[in-house]
């Protein structure tokens, strides 16, 4: 398993948009990817999930990647983050 | 009668066809055996995805793509993972039907939303609620209230009208509309103005007081509603309703004439466009052109600003569909009453006299840049002119051009085609701007005169506030006194000025500006016809003698 802390720095935090950009983006990878927030976990593959989440501009998450593939998801997730996911 | 708020003009008189929300009822049933459900569940998804890819196509047609887009947004959240994962571990837990499992997770995320504070997140919560009735009809083979089986001569009578059902709104058989709730700019105000079917909206009480089929009558002029009218109410609604398809009738036969006097002098008449919506509007009515293209509806209700190439695809998309008439592209003009959220609300004490129109653009370069870099390149394939807003010194003009030389020296860098020598305009809507027109006159391509702001900065007056509203005066003259000014100096250096406010569609002021010497209207699409037909009845001579009186203290 992976681990790595990111800071959420759009504008309107993970609303509608950039949340589809990760979720559209992290699907393709069979690993388990979790995103822990506020105590909970959520799917990083479900739009549903992470707008539920509620993150605000200036969040800090934890991602976890858990599976075969997890070191290239992991470094999906840093470049989409890195591009403010589509923003 | 029932009071509402206007959002769609005209008058309709039909018979109420009234469409129950009652949401699907979904009943809780035990289930031995939940095997077969995953399945059922994703072959009700499939058919779902369809239904919408098929809606949008619809939609993108005969509303805009923006409005599609919205609707393909339930595609991408009927397919979440979590959403079967949710839906099914409800099934299997509580050994109960999917039907009852999918509503119960719907709900859950429908109050969720619901209770948000943010704007954005609540509109999902109505994605949902429309994305649960359409999947449980589809599980449960009952069709939801068909649109497009309204009868012809209709007045829809509803809560809300949902995206996905507003695809089926035919004008031919809608003669009005009439909800509970909903504002000016919510989606179905947005769509009903689009069609031009009359609309009131935010009717209390309108589901409560109206049965199936009864008479009805929508006045989207007053936001009044009746139902079953006395027969002289009903009368007097009819006579004005044929009054006004009269008038249209009289109108079509200036649909393709050139604008000109009774004396055949020719005058430029164009349009103005502040939302996509209006553009097909434009194209209909064999408009000169445009005449003051706003671009603050790009910006706006968004969390990042459009980037270049979004931005020139659309103003590509505008010079396309004028086919070769000139555009005349307003900068982003913000600040004052309109707001942008994704640039920070930085309150003002008095927007109107703060940092608005060119003045922000200055302020804020790089957004400036963009814009103008996508508008020299869409210039390339058309006829684009550009004109800045809110101008009050004559170095904020030239200010204004460095930029734009910048922006040309990037582009050409970069190797991309692009307008070279792109007319530049100045707006006229301060008193500074018009005393100091000769000097600007020398250093622009054109003057449009913005009667709006004009008139406002002249009486100083708000029209918005109820207590000053009746000094607001476009014809007072000391605001015509700034607009001859105006003209003046534009003739002295021999460009072309034209009236873009709501002022360029009055009667009572078309002379006026005509006699003056104002070479082009710009006023809103549905004003074309009227102000051509109203200017073929008016001779040169006439007024000259008009303006010269109005002139008089």
């Amino acid at each position: 398993m992976v681990k790595k802390v990111f800071t959420i720095n759009n504008k309107l935090g993970l609303h509608v948009r950039p949340a589809s950009v990760l979720a559209n983006g992290v699907g393709r990878f069979h690993c388990d990817i979790f995103i822990d927030f506020g105590g909970q976990s959520y799917n990083a593959k479900s739009v549903i999930n992470l707008m539920a989440a509620c993150i605000k501009q200036g969040d800090t998450v934890e991602v976890r990647c858990d599976g075969s593939d997890e070191a290239d998801a992991m470094k999906a997730i840093e470049q989409l983050v890195s591009e403010g996911l589509g923003e | 009668m029932l009071k509402g708020t206007p959002a769609s003009s005209g008058i309709g008189i039909g018979k109420a066809f009234v469409i129950c929300q009652t949401e699907p009822v979904v009943e809780r049933r035990p289930v031995a055996c939940t095997e077969e459900e995953p399945a059922r569940f994703s072959w009700a998804v499939q058919v779902f995805s369809a239904q919408i890819e098929e809606l949008a196509i619809l939609v993108e047609e005969r509303i805009g793509k923006a409005e599609g887009e919205i609707l393909r947004a339930q595609i991408s959240l009927i397919n979440d993972p979590e959403l079967k994962k949710e839906v099914m571990q409800k099934v299997e837990e509580e050994k109960v039907n999917l039907e009852y499992g999918f509503a119960c997770v719907c709900d859950r995320y429908i109050d969720l939303f619901s209770a948000l504070e943010d704007e954005l997140m609540q509109a999902r919560a109505a994605d949902f609620r429309d994305m649960k009735n359409r999947l449980l009809c589809i599980l449960t083979g009952v069709c939801g209230t068909d649109l497009a089986k309204v009868p012809p001569g209709s007045i829809l009578v509803a809560e809300d009208i949902s995206p996905s059902q507003t695809a089926f709104l035919d004008p031919a058989r809608i003669q009005g509309i009439a909800t509970r709730a909903g504002a000016k700019y919510s989606h179905i105000s947005i769509i009903a103005r689009a069609l031009g079917v009359p609309a009131v909206v935010a009717v209390e009480g309108v589901l409560e007081r109206v049965d199936n089929g009864v008479q009805m009558v929508v006045d989207g002029n007053q936001g009044v509603v009746l139902c079953s009218p006395a027969s002289k109410e009903l009368a007097a609604y009819q006579a004005q309703k044929a009054e006004r398809e009269k008038e249209q009738a009289l109108l079509e036969e200036y649909r393709a004439r050139p604008t000109l006097t009774a004396d055949n002098i020719p005058v430029q008449l164009a349009a103005n466009v502040a939302t996509r919506q209006e553009l097909k509007a434009v194209c209909k009515a064999n408009a000169d052109g445009i005449g003051l293209l706003r671009t603050e509806f790009l910006f706006m209700d968004r969390s990042v600003l459009p980037c270049e190439e979004e931005q020139l695809s659309f103003y590509q998309r505008v010079l396309e569909q004028m086919r070769g008439r000139p555009v005349i592209v307003r900068t982003l003009d913000i600040g004052g009453d309109k707001a942008i959220h994704s640039l920070g609300p930085e309150k003002e004490e008095n927007p109107f006299l703060g940092l608005r129109g060119l003045r922000f653009s200055l302020e804020h370069q790089a957004h400036f840049l963009t814009q103008i870099r996508a508008l020299l390149r869409a210039g390339a394939c058309g006829r684009l002119e550009i004109m800045l807003p809110v101008v009050t010194t004559l170095e904020e003009l030239r200010s204004a051009k460095k930029l734009i030389a910048q922006a040309e020296r990037e582009l050409e860098e970069q190797g991309k085609p692009f307008q070279k020598n792109v007319s530049l305009g100045v707006m006229i809507e301060t008193p500074a701007a018009a005393l100091c027109a000769a000097a600007l006159a020398k250093e622009c391509g054109f003057f449009s005169i913005g009667t709006n702001d004009l008139t406002q900065y002249t009486l100083a007056v708000d029209r918005g506030n109820p207590k000053v509203a009746g000094l607001y005066d476009t014809g007072h003259p000391a605001v015509l006194r700034l607009v001859a000014c105006a003209v003046e100096a534009a003739q002295a250096e021999g460009i072309p000025v034209s009236v873009c406010g709501e002022a360029a569609a009055d009667p009572a002021l078309i002379p006026f500006f005509l006699g003056v010497g104002v070479t082009e209207l710009s006023v809103s699409a549905s004003s074309v016809l009227p102000v051509r037909r109203f200017i073929s009845g008016l001779t040169m001579e006439e007024c000259r003698q008009t303006a010269g009186r109005m002139l008089q203290l």
